[in-house]
């Protein structure tokens, strides 16, 4: 019968399950993080998270292809219906020919793992383009994200590089996530706390200077304002100083 | 109609000249409107090429793909902080919205202003860095020296490592071009119009030596860094991202042949990482230059840049792209259709077989594409089904390949009614029954495939 491999929600607890059922030479496991309900009718098992198992499996997978467990990660992080089940495919198809298995997109575990890690690399790079800061109070910017996928911890050590020299927090408000910088490191505060009630300032001289420029670099004779909407969708327009706040409710695109 | 928009562009803001009280945010707003629009036309926004470490505990770094933060009205992507220093231009080239004899308002940023400006945006990740460009004030070695000293504002005081691009002004002393390279990340010179004579007629001031000897400098200085950086590798960095330039289409009479094949040699003789095209707008009444109501070559522009892809991606050479049998590019179908219709000879070709240069001539099969079956075939004999599940994109490609040698595409290469079915005009032919279809030659067998004739789409 089926064995079902229960972690605790966190991605080394997933791999801590893929150990387990290559430890066990399970070949028809299904791995589920513990808060999912689940219809499937087979035997369960509760796996203890372990750092050093979930190493070995990194380190496994580092040996097959120096980026493969980056990619696992990211389509992890998709959190899409089913991925933890295709992930444990993909990751057995590699080891299973030795190769690294992100070239096998004919295989359907592959192709899903794949176009998981694809959609929230994606996502990551649109929050590297549209996250913008605000300048809260003398000594410290905030910025607030609604990403579609937890791309939060992605995405700070770009800006930690970029912006060394100053305080900024990056708010992920839907998943009541939160991101700090202090010049040397970097932590995640997660809860309510007085950092994700902190308001933002209403705009000031320089918002209104790149609201300025932005208008001034579009030329008219050009306008194209589908083509616009490709590459800025309007979900990400609310937190957008050059776009006004709940202009993307209104009507779709007239050009 | 046609007025009231020029005098839109002509005038952008006669009203703030006049409630312009003084205040220097309002002077600032004022002067960022009128030298944000001068700067538009120009087409580069790249942020890429240059992957500019920043001190630890500074401000900035380059991302070596580039990033464009925003998109405006227009669909074209705002990377970089693109603005002129001055709109006040001694020169009077006929096809440019800042000629002297133009009509527009004037504005001069100082180098504090430009640094500010820049610092603030993008601490608040707005832009990537500066791309800053300005009109001939006086001469060109005194322009050339008042960039250098807002870029060095820049780099030396306020410490900023982020992605700066400038633009070299055409007959600048050669000293101060090789201090600007070690400033900026990528510096460009504008060729502007294709042909020495166009920019004789129409640039009086522009000589093209003043243009192509600056180029010939700055590829000279960048060989020159690489082989310092071989030796110390913390010499300092010369315009890590290249130079580009940009040219006008349509202004003059010049055929895609003549465009294409002078951009070839820009790319093999210096060195240019980009060429960029940028569809003329009419700015003036010229004897030389389209109308004022002439709409702007769009489609000509995206042609061109697609056969500009095909030279640097996919290795075509520029004869093979036009000749002058047909000194233009075929505006119904995509450079690289055109060229696969009239080579029928080559083609289907078996996608478990052919090499990756001969790939990426499939129409419809890009790098990406290429790269993956190329991958993916190592492992295993692809079968079309599979092709399409690593999101091969197979409605152009259908027509030249097969897989497992079955063929798909109902309509083989070389079919008169191909080139219908590829091109993007619009005008499609209804199919019908009794139109007799033509004989599909390695029909698909498959079950569970469309059959041929159904996967003739439109």
């Amino acid at each position: 019968m089926a064995m079902l491999y229960r972690y605790d929600g966190s991605f080394e607890g997933f791999l801590c399950a893929v150990f387990c059922a290559f430890e066990r030479r399970d070949r028809s496991a299904f791995i589920e993080a513990e808060s999912v309900m689940s219809l499937r009718w087979c035997e369960e098992m509760t796996v203890a998270t372990e750092p050093d198992k979930a190493r070995r499996v990194t380190e496994g997978l580092r040996r097959l292809s120096p980026r493969l467990p980056g990619t696992v990660y990211l389509a992890w992080l998709s959190r899409m219906d089913g991925i933890d089940d295709a992930l444990l495919g993909f990751i057995r198809l590699g080891f299973d020919r030795r190769r690294d298995p992100q070239h096998m997109l004919y295989n359907g575990s592959a192709a899903k793992v794949m176009d998981a890690a694809r959609k929230v690399g994606g996502e990551q790079h649109r929050f590297l383009q549209f996250l913008r800061f605000t300048k809260a109070l003398p000594d410290l910017y905030v910025a607030d994200i609604a990403p579609a996928y937890d791309v939060l911890a992605l995405i700070v050590p770009h800006f930690a590089a970029r912006f060394a020299d100053m305080n900024f927090i990056i708010r992920d408000k839907g998943r009541r996530k939160a991101a700090l910088w202090d010049r040397t490191r970097w932590q995640m505060v997660e809860g309510d706390s007085e950092l994700m009630s902190l308001p933002l300032p209403e705009d000031g001289e320089i918002e209104a200077l790149w609201r300025r420029y932005f208008e001034s670099v579009a030329i008219p004779e050009r306008k194209n304002r589908r083509l616009q909407q490709r590459f800025v969708p309007l979900r990400f327009r609310e937190n957008m100083t050059e776009f006004d706040k709940g202009a993307h409710r209104a009507a779709g695109v007239d050009g | 109609m046609i007025f009231s928009r020029l005098r839109g562009i002509l005038y952008p803001n006669r009203r703030e000249n006049h409630s312009c009280g003084g205040s220097a945010l309002e002077k600032l707003m004022h002067k960022l409107k009128i030298l944000g629009e001068a700067a538009r036309y120009d087409a580069s926004c790249a942020s890429s090429g240059s992957g500019r470490q920043g001190r630890p505990g500074g401000l900035g770094n380059a991302h070596m793909a580039g990033i464009c933060h925003s998109w405006s009205e227009d669909g074209r992507c705002v990377s970089l902080l693109k603005i002129l220093m001055s709109n006040a231009c001694v020169y009077d080239c006929a096809y440019c919205v800042n000629r002297r004899s133009s009509s527009v308002p004037r504005a001069t940023f100082t180098p504090e202003e430009i640094a500010r400006l820049t610092v603030e945006f993008y601490r608040r990740n707005y832009i990537e860095g500066l791309f800053l460009s300005s009109g001939v004030i006086k001469n060109a070695q005194y322009t050339m020296e008042l960039l250098i000293r807002a870029v060095s504002l820049l780099r030396n005081q306020y410490g900023f490592c982020g992605y700066i691009h400038v633009k070299v002004i055409p007959g600048a002393d050669p000293a101060l071009v090789t201090r600007l390279g070690f400033l900026a990340d990528r510096i460009s010179v504008n060729i502007e119009l294709p042909t020495s004579q166009s920019l004789r007629l129409l640039a009086p001031q522009k000589p093209a030596e003043a243009i192509l000897n600056p180029m010939a400098h700055i590829r000279d200085c960048k060989l020159q860094n690489a082989e310092e950086r071989l030796v110390c590798r913390h010499a300092p960095l010369f315009a890590p991202g290249g130079q580009s330039t940009q040219l006008i289409v349509g202004a003059t009479p010049e055929r895609d042949r003549d465009i294409l094949r002078l951009s070839s040699r820009l790319y093999k003789r210096y060195h240019l990482k980009r060429v960029y095209f940028s569809a003329y707008i009419p700015v003036s009444e010229h004897p030389l230059l389209p109308g004022l109501g002439t709409r702007a070559p769009l489609l000509r522009e995206h042609r061109l840049y697609q056969a500009d892809w095909l030279m640097r991606f996919y290795q075509f050479d520029v004869d093979e792209i036009v000749d002058d049998g047909a000194p233009d590019l075929d505006t119904d179908v995509d450079p690289k259709c055109a060229w696969a219709l009239r080579h029928p000879e080559l083609f289907p070709v078996e996608i478990n077989r052919a090499d990756y240069e001969l790939l990426l001539r499939v129409p419809g099969i890009g790098v990406k594409s290429a790269r993956r079956i190329v991958a993916a075939r190592r492992g295993r004999w692809l079968s079309y089904d599979e092709l399409r599940r690593l999101g091969v994109v197979l409605k152009r490609a259908q027509y030249f390949i097969t897989a497992k040698g079955k063929f798909f595409g109902g309509v083989e290469p070389g079919h008169p009614m191909l080139r219908q079915l590829l091109s993007e005009g619009g005008q499609y032919e209804q199919l019908t029954l009794f139109d007799a279809p033509p004989a599909p030659a390695l029909a698909g067998t498959v079950p569970g495939l469309a059959l041929p004739a159904q996967s003739v789409e439109q």
